[in-house]
């Protein structure tokens, strides 16, 4: 029996290029806690250079990506309804209660990372006001510990609600897989290293040690990643076999499947090179971050474009307004800010420390 | 005393016990939900012309944003062989007995009434869209002048007054028979028994229990339709068209 469908109504997607900002920059936040975290725990020498960047990356993306998860809410005044009754069935309640949790470690745990490197010194505006952000003198060394394993559970639990929220829907095959929380997560930590070998490169005092230490990490995210991806290929299920459909018939997914494919084998012939030259890790941390973003795209804004009950795929075209290219590009201009700022804060001790070497 | 007699006494015993509760179950009867109203809707797929009354009637009587539908009727051309037809195919909110939308609304906004009828509170909606996705059936929306979500309420406001929903009252077939699923003499009870074997319900293997039938609807609609597409056009909310294909 053949069946064409002659009149079927389209249906606009309903989490909008927001909810890509959020799940990523809360991936972003959330892998620098873990990287720091485990920095900070793992007996052995810490790299001071590498807690400042995992600290301004936390604390900006911390900061930037419950604005975007806050736009995403289509009234987003009525947020403190959230808070009003109890719905354990939902995980997105238990997200609006484990998201400030994690701003509020998150963000102390950044703080006590950056502060050592803020200035102890005035001689400028920018020092002037590290210094008075330093709030008297103290030592953080003591609290470093305790709340690093707060911030690490934090984050876990962020990893833990956001891949599980998108899995629990049902009626989506494409999202309905135990794969997808350990891809988000896989995902974020090579977003995570990818930037913060940016950070390293962009902050005043570029480190090689710290290069050498993340592009571990790259490595290890970047296998985990495949790994996983190739493990849901293989025995995805209904979300594998979904996939499937829609490559066998929709030339979008044919390219995204194509992008993918090749973003992994750009991504790994840039990792397996044995000696680095700066500039291809460079290329590395932009594939790496290139991915994750790509990767949350394809999950959450191209997967709402394959139809519950119809026949082949809906369109989507991303509007140049705040819910589309102005949204995108007015969080990641809330992120430049807030870590173009805290760059300023640091610089004088990456100079100072600079110049000590 | 042998198993079997033992048996028959124990159960003596048990009806005997149980008898001392009956009136009291039967006075508690109407305030229990499985013995109040409780509403379903019957198409009659063979009786619907696809003559888009119910979505004109429906979006006069609840006025949804352009462009998007609380209910519509959805049109599919079937060839086998040689011999090709028209399907019409109604389409609303199933009111699910299993309504997967509830449990993850994260305020509550969205709640099942005691006579079934699933609803969205227009006041509390934060418009998260949770619900949306969650529907396995594209029934619902974030309607676009009220950034909430929004649905077929099987015109519950029409309900209440003792009025049918504009869609049944408006169907020139007769195809839309809504009734009470609880009470056995209602209409749609005695089609529902009268036809038990050609009853069918959309996606089943969602296991949501849905409580809009169809009569005369071929087993290869009851899944998601394995079709060729529509052709499509891409518009913006002032009606411009953006992108046109497949």
């Amino acid at each position: 029996m053949d069946i064409k469908e002659l009149l079927t109504p389209d249906f606009a997607i309903t989490w909008l290029p927001w909810a890509v900002q959020y799940f990523f920059l809360i991936g972003l936040a959330y892998t620098s806690v873990w990287i720091a975290a485990i920095a900070v725990l793992w007996p052995g020498q810490r790299q001071q250079r590498l807690l400042t960047l995992c600290g301004s990356l936390i604390f900006s993306a911390a900061i930037v990506a419950p604005v975007a998860l806050l736009a995403d809410l289509h009234q987003p005044l009525r947020a403190w309804h959230f808070y009003m009754q109890l719905r354990p069935d939902s995980w997105m309640w238990f997200g609006a209660w484990l998201l400030p949790v994690f701003m509020g470690s998150g963000l102390l745990f950044g703080y006590l990372l950056l502060r050592p490197s803020l200035p102890t010194t005035a001689t400028d505006r920018w020092s002037q006001l590290g210094c008075w952000l330093r709030f008297g003198r103290w030592s953080e060394k003591p609290l470093l510990k305790p709340v690093a394993v707060l911030a690490f559970l934090s984050a876990c639990s962020i990893a833990l609600y956001t891949g599980i929220e998108t899995m629990a829907v049902q009626a989506r095959p494409l999202w309905h897989s135990h794969w997808l929380p350990p891809l988000f997560a896989a995902s974020a930590l090579l977003a995570g290293s990818g930037m913060l070998v940016w950070l390293n490169f962009l902050f005043k005092g570029h480190n090689t040690n710290t290069d050498r230490y993340l592009l571990l990490w790259l490595r290890a995210a970047f296998t985990l990643f495949g790994l996983l991806l190739i493990g849901w290929a293989l025995a995805g299920g209904k979300s594998a076999a979904e996939a499937r459909m829609l490559l066998s018939h929709s030339p979008t997914w044919q390219l995204a499947a194509i992008w993918v494919l090749s973003t992994l084998a750009v991504l790994a012939l840039l990792l397996a090179t044995s000696r680095q030259p700066h500039w291809l890790l460079l290329l590395a941390g932009f594939a790496a971050v290139h991915l994750a973003w790509g990767f949350r795209w394809l999950v959450l804004i191209q997967a709402q474009t394959d139809p519950k009950y119809g026949a082949g795929t809906y369109f989507y075209e991303l509007p140049w307004g705040p819910e589309g290219l102005l949204g995108i590009l007015g969080t990641f201009g809330l992120w430049l800010a807030l870590i173009t700022l805290i760059s300023e804060l640091v610089r004088q001790t990456a100079m100072t420390q600079e110049g000590a070497a | 005393m042998d198993t079997s007699k033992r048996r028959l006494l124990g159960q003596i015993a048990a009806i005997t016990a149980g008898a001392v509760f009956i009136p009291l179950a039967e006075a508690d009867g109407d305030s229990t939900p499985t013995k109040g109203k409780r509403y379903g809707m019957l198409i009659d797929l063979r009786r619907c012309v696809g003559c888009q009354a119910c979505t004109v009637a429906c979006t006069i009587e609840n006025q949804p944003p352009l462009g998007q539908f609380r209910t519509t009727v959805n049109q599919y051309e079937v060839t086998e062989g040689d011999n090709s037809a028209f399907m019409m195919l109604p389409r609303l909110c199933n009111h699910c007995e299993n309504p997967p939308c509830i449990p993850v609304c994260p305020t509550g906004a969205t709640f099942q009434r005691q006579d079934g009828i699933v609803v969205v509170n227009n006041d509390w909606c934060v418009g998260c869209g949770y619900c949306v996705q969650a529907c396995p059936y594209d029934a619902r929306f974030l309607n676009h002048e009220t950034n909430t979500a929004d649905k077929c309420t099987f015109c519950a406001h029409r309900l209440d007054a003792g009025l049918l929903p504009a869609c049944v009252e408006t169907c020139v077939g007769e195809a839309r028979i809504i009734g009470d699923l609880n009470d056995p003499d209602s209409r749609i009870s005695q089609l529902l028994t009268q036809h038990r074997n050609d009853i069918k319900v959309l996606r089943p293997s969602m296991g949501t229990q849905p409580r809009v039938f169809y009569l005369g609807m071929n087993q290869a609609f009851a899944e998601r339709i394995r079709g060729e597409a529509p052709v499509r056009t891409l518009m913006t909310a002032s009606g411009k068209e953006l992108h046109h294909g497949h």
